[in-house]
């Protein structure tokens, strides 16, 4: 086993572009049509890609950590996280409006994506072919998607404030509207699927509890828990830290905010500020497996990383030219 | 080839054949100016064979001097698509495409099948803290120059230069470390950059603490330093320079001895520097430091003087003079009393200066922000980029949300050649350090003058003008000839018409 600093060494002498070997995998991506590779530790970019004609939505690794899914204007784009390649691998198209999310079955087999024309959308990624295709319409723009734990059920949200409930296995869908008017603009299920979050255009933070069905072909049962004006002004995102004890919310209004699921307490509020400029908009968060740090994307072109802990800027990661909207970090197997 | 016995027409012959084999200008730039003055100074051109004009029409000495010769545009655009086209055909498209055979309901169940949730065992120390732990930024302390790394952006221009380490152990000095740098990064960030490489690669020995202690030096394909040039000038952008190897070098120290008048007769301050920019303010200090007795008071001022230069009268050194621009080690300490120093600085001007312009500097492509003035009173953010040959003038995009800046005439991007400009000064001061410049250029097509009024603060006019006037004296077109001849006229016609 190495230790750290060795670790840290190997690390960097193989600096042309990103390696499987980097155990820690950290990308950030938003309106300059780039999407770039950073090593956490150290604040270095390491690789830049080329995302053309369309900004960035939503990133997020593959299972296997060999792909990133990057979702933009009518397409989702596959880039080869161990090349130094500037281009991507796979495009997948077919969608006419914005894909405004996108993330991966555990087997890494399918892709799921959710639009804005309305329509969310199984791909296979392994082959490219029909199999496992399927498609699920609603009747407004969707914002969101997430995948529950286990496996067969997606939750969606839409511009008009519902959250869709689709199962995969039985194409059943539920709806759910806890607010009319106000879009959910992130949904998040904890690893242990037993609480949901969701947060909306009007910085409201809806949690619910989720239940197992009566049999096993039931869907998930869902109880409302709680509801924290978790920010005055447009929330953005909402994740809950892999150990499911700390939910982080981001909001327009320049904070990210930690809360701890117990009692849904405010732990820490994030914000950053020098003499004359601030955090902008937080667009977009990660928490490292431990829940230790935290990285946050914002619109004033930089993420940066947090000790929640003390609550400082431990790292800032510079490059970008316009704003960040999303970020997708993985720091275990 | 007896016919060839002009020996004038063969040295030339020779020169230009070794411009054209030559890639990086290096050659054109010192030939060319050599062998004009060479012919010059030869005897009378009447009685050489005209027939063999000594210079070839094909080679013009062009404006970007310095670096390589560039690649027409249309070839770089050719390039462009084809690389393009190749990777576009790497990337695999699927397209959705709806699907006339769906699952069977049975299927289904089997396909997406209900996982049992796991509730991975995660470590209480994850990989990321662990390397936050143990990694001390401090253990190179040059990150802050890797964002000049080439490798890591796309779509910026970047040089790839190789580097030969001379501090490195004698079997590895002829490996060569690669590294790929924005251009657009000064010589100071690529040493920088250099520093960081080096450190994160884990090279031995470790650098010394500061970019500030090494220097570029042109260097050949070997590895071997070339001492006969002057490290690169750490203030000039990477982009100036086309060389593919350089060297890396630990600046040495230098010696400077001060010749002082101390109380007891002529005495010497020996200094040892090890930055290669020292510039002679901190000389003086370090002087002043070691000899407090010749702490200056208020009548008096110190200034430094070269000693080793006889033949020029000499005369004391400005404060921000560096060292690396004297090639000059000796020095007289020399008291000045205030008002013979106010006298001398705006005689004496060090021919180094670092606020004069070199030829280089003029050329160079270089942008300003700066508003046009029309007729009407709006004012137009424009960018107006200088370079040796052209003068161009792009609008900027207005970010205002106002609809009236639609209805007003925007200026267009225009590009003028450097010969139909034909002046640039300044108009008008105004309050509040604004300046007004105004730019006089002639229509190509029937020869009338016409002029732009640009508005900047007071620093970027003199600037744009300095930059011009030093680029219109050194094309001096015929057209601008005629203009001032005219304007010359003018003046003189005006001061005589307000004598009347």
């Amino acid at each position: 086993m190495l230790d750290g600093r060795q670790l840290a060494a190997t690390m960097s002498v193989c600096s042309d572009g990103v390696s499987s070997s980097d155990a820690i995998l950290l990308a950030t991506a938003g309106y300059d049509h780039t999407i770039k590779f950073w090593e956490p530790h150290t604040g270095v970019c390491k690789r830049t890609c080329q995302h053309q004609d369309s900004q960035v939505n939503a990133l997020t690794f593959q299972p296997d950590r060999t792909l990133l899914a990057a979702a933009g204007y009518q397409h989702v784009r596959m880039y080869d996280v161990n090349s130094t390649d500037m281009s991507p691998i796979i495009n997948f198209e077919g969608v006419s409006k914005n894909v405004v999310g996108v993330g991966f079955l555990r087997d890494g087999r399918c892709m799921f994506t959710a639009s804005e024309d309305r329509s969310a959308k199984i791909w296979d990624v392994k082959t490219g072919g029909l199999h496992c295709q399927r498609v699920f319409q609603v009747d407004q723009p969707m914002t969101c998607i997430v995948l529950h734990p286990n496996q067969v059920e997606l939750f969606i949200g839409d511009q008009a404030g519902t959250i869709h409930q689709w199962d995969l296995r039985s194409d059943q869908h539920d709806k759910l509207i806890p607010e009319p008017d106000a879009a959910f603009q992130h949904i998040d299920i904890d690893s242990s699927g037993r609480q949901m979050a969701a947060i909306n255009s009007r910085g409201s933070c809806y949690i619910w509890s989720l239940s197992d069905g009566a049999t096993d072909q039931a869907p998930v049962q869902i109880t409302p828990k709680r509801r924290l004006e978790a920010h005055t002004r447009y929330g953005l995102k909402c994740r809950f830290s892999a150990d499911g004890q700390l939910l982080c919310t981001t909001s327009a209004d320049h904070t990210a905010k930690i809360w701890s699921t117990k009692d849904y307490s405010l732990v820490k509020t994030l914000e950053w500020r020098n003499k004359d400029e601030t955090q902008r908009w937080v667009w977009d968060c990660a928490f490292s497996s431990d829940s230790k740090y935290l990285f946050t994307a914002s619109s004033d072109e930089q993420a940066r990383l947090w000790n929640l802990e003390t609550g400082s800027v431990v790292r800032t990661y510079k490059g970008h030219t316009k704003a960040l909207t999303c970020l997708a970090f993985s720091d275990h197997d | 080839m007896s016919f060839f016995d002009d020996a004038e027409w063969l040295q030339s012959h020779i020169v230009n054949s070794f411009i054209t084999s030559d890639d990086t200008g290096l050659c054109e730039m010192v030939m060319s100016s050599e062998c004009a003055s060479s012919g010059a100074a030869a005897g009378d051109p009447s009685e050489r064979d005209t027939y063999f004009e000594p210079h070839s029409i094909d080679i013009v000495m062009d404006m970007d001097i310095g670096g390589h010769r560039r690649r027409s545009n249309t070839s770089q655009r050719l390039d462009k698509l084809k690389k393009e086209r190749k990777n576009a055909a790497r990337i695999k498209h699927i397209i959705w495409q709806p699907n006339a055979d769906p699952l069977p309901d049975a299927d289904r169940d089997f396909v997406f099948e209900k996982k049992p949730i796991v509730i991975a065992e995660r470590p209480k120390t994850s990989l990321l803290t662990e390397q936050l732990n143990s990694l001390d930024l401090s253990d190179n302390p040059f990150t802050e120059y890797s964002k000049f790394d080439g490798r890591a952006h796309a779509g910026v221009p970047t040089r790839r230069i190789n580097i030969f380490l001379t501090m490195a152990p004698p079997e590895e000095q002829a490996f060569p470390m690669s590294v790929t740098v924005v251009a657009s990064a000064r010589v100071s960030q690529l040493i920088g950059l250099i520093c960081w490489q080096y450190t994160s690669e884990d090279r031995e020995p470790p650098l010394r603490h500061s970019p500030e202690l090494y220097s570029l030096h042109i260097a050949e394909d070997d590895g071997e330093v070339d001492w006969d040039f002057p490290p690169l000038d750490d203030r000039e952008t990477v982009a100036k320079f086309g060389f593919s190897v350089l060297a890396l070098v630990e600046t040495e120290q230098t010696e400077v001895t001060v010749n002082v008048d101390g109380r007891d007769g002529q005495d010497q301050v020996t200094l040892s520097l090890k930055k290669r920019n020292a510039t002679v303010a901190e000389i003086l200090n370090a002087v002043v430091s070691q000899r407090p007795d010749l702490a200056p008071d208020n009548e008096v001022e110190l200034a430094l003087e070269r000693a080793d230069n006889s033949s020029t009268a000499a005369s004391p050194l400005s404060a921000d003079t560096r060292l690396s621009q004297l090639a000059c080690q000796h020095f007289n300490l020399i008291k000045t009393t205030s008002a013979r120093k106010h006298k001398d600085t705006a005689v004496v001007e060090e021919p180094n200066f670092s606020g004069q312009m070199s030829a280089m500097e003029a050329t160079v492509y270089q942008t300003f922000k700066v508003n046009m003035l029309s007729s009407l009173v709006i004012k137009a953010p424009i960018q107006l980029g200088i370079s040796g040959d052209r003068v161009e003038i792009d609008p900027v995009q207005m970010r205002s949300s106002l609809n009236v800046s639609k209805f007003l005439s925007k200026p267009r991007a225009v590009t003028y050649q450097i010969d139909c400009i034909m002046e640039c000064r300044l108009l008008d001061v105004k309050y509040g350090g604004r300046a007004v410049l105004r730019l006089v250029y002639m229509l190509p097509s029937d020869g009338g003058y016409k002029h732009h009024d640009l508005e900047a603060d007071l620093g970027t006019a003199k600037e744009i003008v300095r930059k011009l006037e030093y680029i219109l004296d050194f094309r001096s077109s015929m057209n601008r000839k005629t203009y001032l001849q005219q304007k010359e006229k003018r003046t003189l016609l005006g001061t005589l018409s307000s004598g009347k």
